[in-house]
């Protein structure tokens, strides 16, 4: 197994606002491994997009405070670093892309000079022929004509657009990628060339990538491992033959999968559950997940599951008071 | 007669819902202390303008010149001292407060009323006569509104009454833009193709329906109109193209004061601050309005 | 590109020539025989009647519309009732200093107003966000004569550093104060528009994609924000333009600067009419100018605007 990239460690993180305190992400425990793929599901509100802007420490100025935890990024205490050092991070060690590429890309720039921003932001030794071969080489890499970088975003269609945002995460070849939900706001058609893109990538650069996704086809397409988060922690993470494969699951999984998919059937959308995602102002008693639960008992309105090892490796864990007592 | 059931129906829901709504605005309104105090500021303007005959004596203060008791700074006896004329300076600005605010208030209904009817005319029919009025407004907006005034007031010579011809002119061009637009948007909603439909005369709908879903846009502009007038006036009078002497207006004030104000400074400073807090109290008054009439639009 | 161009200026004739022809009918009217003033209450008629045929006062209005249109054109712009000077002559003589207090007063409404409203917006809700909110306020309730009157009091009265009049407008000192009493409502305009245009830009995705890329704050505010946040300011500060034209006539009388304003305001005093509508139809061509200027900054700045008029007109 690579060594590990991200360590996230009991991350809480609240948003706080005059009328009320939101806990967005209570005591998350993450791990990506260099090279790999953790796909990470979850309903609207689970806390995935906050996990992310976390790790870049792009929370909302003063309403979003990470409360407590530890997030170590290739040896680097993300927490405690200071904005400056975060500068040379974001967009060189880690980078971002997110969900709607109509709106991701500076209208009045053309997407060459977007492109060669991020180089001239972290390669200062780069002359300007330099960077302006970078970024031809990155375009066609994406699939883009190198002979469009003096247009528009306004000139290109929604997966062109997608790919530029692409290839300004990846020309400084950053050892990880965060991806908020890439492909949702595209066609059909497109999210598939764009996700087999994004895979090839991946391949070539060998980028750690974390993926935001409601989609289980992708997960089961592109990802090594997954977590499913509800109300702000992972209750269940495994590799994917784990979770598409194994027998044991946390309730809310099994929810989500509708019936255990196959990795050999056609990818399966998510059944919605019954009930809604609880107020994170006012978080339920016990496991958060108790009040949705077809299986609750009365152990779970009380006290909050432990994480539990379902095979000896620790590769699947479930945070269930149904699984207490597995010992495999 | 299903569909004058219909109408009358929603046009009693709402008128009803109108009462509601001025009620919901009024609410919005009081919580605003700026609004609140930009109201309370104009009511004491006006106050003070109409009980000025009460207070003081036009002619007697205001208007006769008294040599011996001339230039003389603020003291107990002249609160705001004397002019050059040694005329009473509070007198001559509670006085003057009447001129302002008059003239200001008569030109804005005046060009509101005529933007109404222009801008709802030209919404309603649109076509033709649209065009034809639009463009003319066109042409008259690309004048600032002053130049206008000044070139009309340039024609027809100084005075109290052409001033409030000029002005009413200069502003109708921007009200009709706005009664326009407002009507424009309220023309296609359900309820007026009920009205159409059962046969209401045009200018029934023009008058029971369209304008009184356009009024919140047009008190709004009509307040900061008044405003803005307030500071037309002075100027123009503070340039000799406005009130004529011996009325007494804050910006002839002014001008009559500046040639002296190294060693009276009085002079020049009373009459601007009097247009400054009548200015400060219409402006908080619209925004006020603005905010209460849309929340939504606060940033 | 240049097809837009010459399409908009050829526009700008007939709203000149509206503006021109309105004004022009609007003086007409004016009670009282123009001969008769220069000659004097005293002449004989004869006289008033004779100079009647000589400055074409007996014709028809629309022909002497036309007839004023086709010297104009040619550069005569009549004479001055009271000078007998020709106007043109008058009018370029003053320009240089009504054109020095417009620009020095919009220099001051770019350098004051705008950079101050973006550190209102970058500092939302702080003092010096509601200090310059307040100020902008009170500039707007203000008459830019009675500024103007308040800063000779202050800066040339009591401080005596800048001197009270523009007379003689040899040196640049005396347009300081002057420049700065007419910027007073553009100032305030410009704040508020940058600020609220700023709030509304630092609010969208690709700023939050930027930061992501790892930019630092000044580089987003003034590669990023700033430049998207322009179209509204141009905008505002474009309109203020006209405003600053009609209020120049009263800044140069406080001032008693020689320019263009102050010799309207004299002219139409004296009932002058030649000079006060070639005033206003010249103040009218700059306006239309300065829209059209506008509006191609516009395309340099949003470059969607280019292409949406260049597909226009194919």
């Amino acid at each position: 197994m690579a060594g590990k990239l991200l360590e996230i460690n009991n991350l809480n993180v609240t948003y706080e606002t005059d009328e009320a305190v939101v806990y967005a992400i209570n005591g998350l425990n993450l791990t990506i491994h260099k090279g790999e793929t953790l796909g990470l599901v979850g309903e609207t509100g689970a806390g995935k997009t906050t996990t992310a802007l976390s790790i870049m420490k792009l929370l909302p100025n003063k309403v979003g405070v990470i409360k407590d935890g530890e997030i170590i990024l290739d040896g680097i205490d993300i927490i405690n670093s200071a904005e400056q050092d975060m500068r040379k991070i974001r967009g060189n060690t880690v980078s971002m892309i997110f969900q709607d590429p109509m709106t991701s890309l500076n209208p009045i720039l053309t997407i060459g000079d977007q492109i060669a921003e991020v180089l001239e932001l972290h390669r200062k030794d780069m002359k300007r022929d330099e960077i302006s071969k970078r970024v031809d080489e990155i375009l066609k890499m994406v699939g883009l004509p190198p002979t469009r970088k003096n247009e528009y975003p306004h000139q290109f269609s929604g997966g062109m657009r997608q790919r530029v945002v692409i290839a300004m995460a990846l020309v400084c070849e950053p050892k990880l990628l965060l991806a908020d939900e890439p492909t949702t706001a595209l066609d059909v058609t497109i999210q598939t060339q764009v996700l087999e893109l994004m895979k090839g990538l991946k391949a070539k650069l060998n980028t750690a990538m974390l993926l935001i996704t409601h989609d289980l086809g992708v997960v089961a397409d592109i990802c090594d491992r997954v977590a499913i988060m509800y109300a702000g922690k992972i209750i269940e993470m495994g590799a994917i033959e784990d979770i598409f494969e194994g027998k044991e699951h946390h309730p809310y999984t099994e929810g989500l999968f509708g019936s255990i998919p196959d990795l050999k059937k056609e990818a399966r959308r998510l059944n919605p559950i019954e009930g809604l995602m609880p107020d994170p102002t006012n978080l339920p008693s016990g496991c958060h997940f108790h009040v949705r639960c077809k299986k609750c008992m009365d152990k779970c309105k009380l006290e909050e599951p432990v994480i539990n090892s379902i095979n000896l490796d620790n590769t699947h864990i479930i945070k269930c008071h149904l699984y207490n007592d597995i010992h495999r | 007669m299903m569909i004058e059931e219909k109408t009358i129906t929603t046009a009693n829901k709402s008128s009803t819902k109108r009462r509601g709504q001025i009620k919901s605005i009024w609410f919005r309104y009081k919580k605003n202390k700026l609004a609140m105090t930009g109201l309370i500021l104009m009511g004491v303007l006006i106050f003070i303008a109409i009980i000025a005959p009460l207070i003081a004596d036009y002619e007697q203060d205001a208007v006769s010149q008294n040599m011996k008791i001339r230039l003389q700074p603020p003291s107990i006896e002249h609160i705001f001292g004397t002019d050059q004329y040694g005329r009473d300076m509070f007198a001559r600005i509670i006085f003057g407060a009447r001129v302002s605010l008059a003239v200001g208030l008569a030109s804005v209904v005046i060009s509101s009323v005529l933007g109404i009817l222009i801008g709802s005319i030209s919404g309603y029919y649109g076509g033709m006569i649209d065009n034809i009025l639009m463009r003319t407004m066109d042409v008259l907006l690309a004048i600032p509104s002053i130049f206008l005034a000044i070139a009309i007031v340039a024609a027809l010579g100084p005075g109290l009454i052409n001033l409030l011809i000029a002005m009413s002119i200069s502003y109708t061009p921007g009200f009709s833009r706005i009664v326009r637009s407002s009507v424009l948007s309220v023309k296609n909603q359900e309820f007026i193709e009920a009205a159409i439909a059962c046969g209401t005369k045009d200018n029934r709908i023009i008058f029971k329906h369209v304008i009184p879903n356009a009024i919140g846009p047009i008190l709004v502009q009509v307040t900061l109109s008044i405003a803005r007038a307030i500071i037309h006036v002075s100027s123009l009078s503070f340039l000799g193209l406005g009130v004529k002497p011996p009325m007494p207006e804050w910006g002839s004030m002014l001008a009559e004061g500046k040639p002296l104000m190294r060693d009276n400074q009085y002079l020049v400073v009373i009459p601007g601050i009097a247009i400054v807090l009548s200015v400060m109290a219409l402006n908080l008054i619209g925004d006020g309005l603005r905010d209460a009439l849309d929340p939504r639009l606060k940033n | 590109m240049l097809k837009y161009i010459v399409k908009r200026m050829v526009t700008m004739i007939p709203i000149i020539l509206g503006i021109s022809f309105l004004i022009f009918a609007i003086l007409d009217l004016t009670p009282g025989d123009p001969a008769r003033m220069i000659l004097g209450d005293g002449a004989t008629n004869e006289a008033v009647e004779a100079l009647r045929e000589e400055m074409g006062l007996n014709e028809h209005f629309i022909v002497r519309y036309f007839n004023y249109v086709k010297d104009a054109i040619r550069g005569d712009f009549g004479k001055s009732y009271r000078s007998r000077l020709p106007v043109f002559d008058e009018i370029f003589a003053r320009l240089p200093h009504s054109f020095k207090l417009a620009l020095g007063s919009i220099l001051f409404v770019i350098i004051v107003g705008i950079p101050i409203g973006i550190i209102s917006a970058v500092k939302q809700y702080s003092i010096i966000d509601t200090i310059s909110l307040i100020s902008a306020f009170l500039l707007t309730s203000m008459p830019g004569f009675w500024l103007g009157i308040m800063l000779i009091l202050f800066f040339a009265l009591k401080l005596g550093i800048l001197p009270a009049t523009g007379a003689g407008a040899d040196s640049w000192r005396h347009f300081v104060l002057p420049s700065i009493a007419l910027s007073g409502s553009g100032v305030a305009i410009a704040l508020r528009m940058t600020r609220s245009s700023m709030l509304e830009v630092i609010r969208q995705d690709y700023i939050r994609t930027v930061r992501a890329k790892g930019a630092g704050e000044t580089r987003i505010i003034v590669k990023h924000a700033l430049k998207n946040a322009l179209l509204p300011i141009v905008t505002v500060v474009g309109i203020e333009f006209g405003t600053l034209l009609g209020g120049g006539m009263i800044i140069e009388s406080v001032f008693a600067i020689p320019g263009i304003g102050s010799m309207t305001v004299n002219a139409i005093r004296m009932k002058d009419t030649p000079l006060v509508i070639a005033s206003i139809t010249f103040s009218a061509i700059a306006i239309s100018i300065i829209n059209l200027i506008v509006d191609l900054l516009y395309v340099y700045i949003d470059p969607r605007l280019k292409t949406s008029i260049e597909q226009s007109s194919r």
